[in-house]
């Protein structure tokens, strides 16, 4: 069995001492005796996921697919010097500035919309969808989209998404640290409630 | 049976500026094959246009075939005044400009074309739906099409008669004639 796993901080296992150890991919696949292959990234985008999902990994190897989808205002470009570079509305406040900077600040300030934002969302969660049910392997497919999501309150933006999720990752009955990612608990009740939407899908 | 077309310029038929619908491809393609159609390309629209239209506001599932034209990689769309908005490098426009200048790198748009490319034919594939994707872009190593239609200013293909940037209407009948080819190999 194997498992792979997409995401933002949340699945990467921000704040944990050791996330290796103790992050709900890890947990969820230990309780199936499967090999865990986590590819999440602090900062990561949902184009960037996708990417990642839909290019990079052989998703019709795997016995389970678990992805979350990020605040939907983050994105990605390619920096000849530095690769893939993430983008998020937090990330150039009190930045020192060069022409990239700028550039996307000027982007998330005038030209970026929440419509923009829900519909990038939207290809992303589609296209997941489709992509495993093309390949007949299992999906769960989750958000942290929820009232603690400083970046789109930053925005002025509504917090829910208008889809419909497998389970939120931000949702407040998980316990947290000061950064709002998961606590070693909040980790475990995760894992607990993947376990029961995977089984669900059996 | 009722095929989906998505795609640019060519897509609609422009001839000199304007769109002729019965000489565009999509109208001869299914004039021949006596069957409907919808047609919902438009002129100067990107791959992200196509994907958007495709996932979030048209149902492929009920169509019978799906034929997909994507075009140039820099090209995009975003929203502005509530109207998704297209922009290609040759709209002026100073921070689009910069977009391009600064920011976008062939590998960038190369990495997207093929995300959108996956999606489209996932999304048919999920939905049961044959689908036949296309490109008025010049053959490369990172990306393999169905078809490729040539493009007049680098490649044109020598079987379709151009008049200007965009084929006439016997070029669009050839590219309705390959299609149709294509079309029965997938039966």
């Amino acid at each position: 069995m194997k498992f792979y796993f997409d995401g933002c901080s949340y699945t990467y296992g921000s704040e944990l001492k050791n996330p290796e150890q103790t992050r709900f991919s890890k947990l969820l696949s230990d309780r199936y005796d499967a090999v865990e292959i986590n590819r999440a990234t602090h900062g990561s985008s949902n184009k960037g996921i996708l990417r990642r999902v839909l290019l990079e990994a052989d998703i019709s190897q795997y016995d389970l697919v678990v992805v979350n989808l990020t605040a939907p205002s983050r994105t990605e470009y390619w920096d000849v010097n530095k690769g893939w570079t993430k983008v998020n509305v937090s990330k150039y406040v009190g930045k020192v500035e060069n022409e990239h900077t700028q550039f996307w600040k000027y982007y998330l300030t005038n030209i970026y919309t929440e419509e923009e934002g829900n519909t990038n969302e939207r290809v992303a969660y589609e296209s997941i969808k489709n992509l495993c049910k093309v390949h007949n392997v299992p999906l769960i497919i989750t958000t942290i989209r929820a009232q603690r999501m400083k970046e789109l309150h930053r925005l002025g933006h509504t917090v829910y998404s208008p889809l419909e999720f497998d389970l939120n990752l931000g949702d407040s009955k998980y316990p947290c640290y000061e950064r709002f990612h998961p606590t070693e608990e909040g980790h475990q009740m995760i894992a607990s409630d993947l376990a029961k939407i995977y089984e669900s899908l059996l | 049976m009722k095929v989906y077309f998505d795609g640019g310029s060519w897509t609609r038929g422009l001839q000199r500026g304007e769109p002729i619908k019965e000489e565009s491809f999509p109208h001869q393609f299914c004039k021949t094959l006596n069957c409907d159609y919808d047609n919902v390309s438009t002129k100067g629209s990107s791959n992200m246009r196509v994907v958007r239209q495709l996932l979030t506001e048209y149902d492929i599932s009920g169509y019978d075939l799906a034929i997909f034209q994507f075009t140039q990689p820099t090209r995009l769309e975003y929203v502005k005044d509530g109207e998704w908005t297209s922009q290609r490098t040759t709209h002026k426009n100073v921070f689009w400009n910069a977009y391009y200048k600064d920011i976008y790198e062939d590998l960038y748009g190369q990495t997207l074309e093929k995300i959108h490319m996956e999606t489209v034919r996932n999304t048919c594939k999920a939905n049961g739906v044959p689908c036949i994707i296309t490109t008025t872009n010049q053959k490369s190593d990172y990306i393999e099409y169905d078809y490729y239609m040539g493009n007049s200013t680098w490649d044109r293909h020598p079987r379709i008669e151009m008049d200007g940037a965009h084929p006439n209407g016997k070029g669009y009948r050839t590219i309705a004639d390959d299609l149709l080819k294509i079309y029965a190999n997938l039966l």
